[in-house]
């Protein structure tokens, strides 16, 4: 978005000093392992960091991140140009609902929920375990496969596009492209106009979403895209754009998030032989082992937003204007609610976990993840009593969104 | 103090005494009480907090609004008569002694 004469740009106060942290959240380290970080943040009020030379709120208590996550007056979900946030408009100005308030958020959302509640996405399941079973059967033929390509991205995909959406193999293109373009979006300096790549799978997206209404309306089927179109229509005609930013954020929301989740449990289980295991020998742990690998090891480090009206948490003074980081990975190591956090435990059976958010903008697709998680972890170790690390030293290298930690490489060995 | 009775689905009841305007979701979690999840914090959102209640107290609870009517309408265990989600039922003096079933599921597995 271009700024404009009008924009606000509230001027912070003086901050204490002391209550500065020097650390990049981004970092390379950070992703590849931040318990180290989490365990020293988790008991602790909030901090301050720079980031683009804007100071920055993190919030790390479980209670806290809690509360931030839905007090949408004081720490609100919409962007507002020159608070510090622009680097991270990963959808080029669309209305999502991760960065609308009430009533739009109401109003947004409800058109969204339906074809996730947990009944629709047991109507899934069945297409979920056979689509595992599928991909697990070509790698079994190999003595050895990496878990994020050969795995987890194609499976999820393949969910998405082919068993949520229901669209065609040869279109799916439009949408991967899309979310590897997403990623370009952080990597521009401030105000420079988002990438070309990135812009032209965007504009291939919209597109593709209104030959998509076309299509519907002269063929209507029982689908997912039929049932948003017809809720959208129920209040006025659906546009493309409407349609375009539902689709790009269930399936940005629900792309990255699901494969590199089932990269990291897989990753954490294969780094505790013994809980492996254990989840081996009893497979009715696997719902409690999962919740503990999404505790301890949240795809999402932080999320955004922005200090809509000043307030102190904890003794610490947050002002309008200001970006705060909520870090729901640290929240998941909070002591008072997960003793001895930094331990795995596949039997500790967590609960109200941060890992999916919490509130207004808890995640729409959690019930779809999990249900991915128990077909794809709940196959893998079952199917391979021997599977492990190809190579325990090789080195994990992270991408996705700065906030996220996907890995990228993890190397398997299954004879 | 109102007190909530949760029937569990093991068959086992448990007496909480709560505050008035604490909700039966919020109760059970605080005190550990399985089979209410609560994923998204009492915000309408997940659908995982579904508890039945009593025919004598359900008349006595204001109509679900929209979003509840929706969530309880797609619930992972049956709908009946007194399916109410849990963080929208606010408890107070009046309802003392409120008695809610704990269904077998929240989710699918
Ligand atoms: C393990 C996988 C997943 C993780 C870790 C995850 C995490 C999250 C988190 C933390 C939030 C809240 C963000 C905030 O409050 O700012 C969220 C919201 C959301 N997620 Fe997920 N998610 C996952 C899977 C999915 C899937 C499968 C979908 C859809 C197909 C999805 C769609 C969404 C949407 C649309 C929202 C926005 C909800 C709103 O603003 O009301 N997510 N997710
Ligand atoms: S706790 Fe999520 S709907 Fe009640």
């Amino acid at each position: 978005m271009t700024a404009q004469a009008a924009i606000d740009v509230p001027v912070i106060p003086p901050l204490d000093p002391a209550l500065f942290v020097d650390v990049d959240l981004y970092s390379q380290e950070i992703k590849a392992d931040p318990s180290p970080w989490f365990l020293q943040w988790a008991d602790k009020p909030p901090f301050y960091v720079m980031i683009h030379g804007r100071p920055n709120a993190v919030i790390c208590r479980h209670e806290q991140v809690k509360w931030a996550l839905s007090d949408h007056e004081t720490i609100s979900a919409i962007p507002q140009p020159g608070w510090g946030a622009d680097y991270l408009d990963y959808f080029n100005g669309l209305p999502v609902l991760l960065e609308v308030d009430p009533p739009e958020h109401t109003r947004l959302r409800r058109l969204m929920q339906p074809a996730f509640t947990p009944r629709r996405v047991s109507q899934f399941q069945l297409g979920i375990n056979q689509q595992v079973a599928a991909l697990i059967e070509t790698l079994a033929a190999k003595n050895e496969f990496d878990m994020m390509t050969e795995f987890a991205q194609p499976l999820v995909y393949r969910l998405l596009l082919g068993t949520v959406f229901e669209f065609p193999e040869k279109d799916w293109s439009i949408f991967t492209n899309l979310s590897h373009a997403l990623e370009l979006v952080a990597t521009v300096p401030l105000g420079a106009p988002k990438p070309a790549a990135y812009m032209e799978a965007f504009n291939a997206g919209m597109k593709y979403c209104g030959d998509l209404i076309e299509l519907r309306r002269r063929e209507p089927k029982d689908d997912l895209i039929s049932s948003i179109v017809a809720q959208h229509d129920e209040g006025g005609i659906i546009t493309t754009e409407e349609l375009f930013t539902t689709l790009i954020q269930l399936f940005a929301g629900g792309l990255g998030t699901v494969s590199g989740t089932l990269g990291l449990s897989m990753l954490r289980l294969c780094r505790h032989p013994d809980q492996l295991k254990l989840l081996q020998d009893d497979p009715s742990l696997l719902n409690s082992a999962l919740e503990e690998c999404l505790r301890i090891d949240s795809l999402g480090n932080f999320r955004h937003r922005h200090v809509a009206r000043d307030c102190v948490v904890d003794g610490v003074p947050i002002y309008r204007g200001m970006l705060v980081h909520m870090s729901m990975g640290a929240a998941n190591y909070d002591p008072d609610f997960y003793p001895e956090p930094n331990k795995f435990d596949i039997k500790r059976n967590p609960r109200d976990i941060s890992t999916f958010g919490h509130g207004l903008h808890f995640c729409i697709g959690n019930a779809f993840a999990r249900a991915v998680l128990r077909a794809g972890i709940g196959q893998l170790v079952q199917r391979f009593p021997n599977i492990r690390l190809a190579d325990p030293s090789e080195k994990i290298i992270y991408g996705g969104m700065p906030t996220e930690r996907m890995p990228l490489n993890i190397k398997l060995r299954v004879d | 103090m109102p007190k909530i009775i949760y029937e569990l689905s093991d068959g086992s009841t448990r007496t909480i005494e709560a505050n008035a305007g604490d909700n039966v979701m919020q109760v059970a979690m605080s005190h550990d009480i399985a089979g209410i999840l609560g994923r998204c914090g009492g915000f309408c959102n997940c659908g995982t907090c579904h508890v039945y209640v009593d025919a004598q107290w359900a008349d006595q609870l204001p109509e679900p609004a929209f979003d509840e009517d929706a969530l309880l309408s797609e619930s992972a265990a049956e709908r009946q008569p007194g399916s109410r989600l849990g963080c929208q039922v606010i408890v107070t003096e009046a309802l003392d002694g409120i008695t809610v079933t704990i269904p077998e599921r929240q989710e699918f597995d």
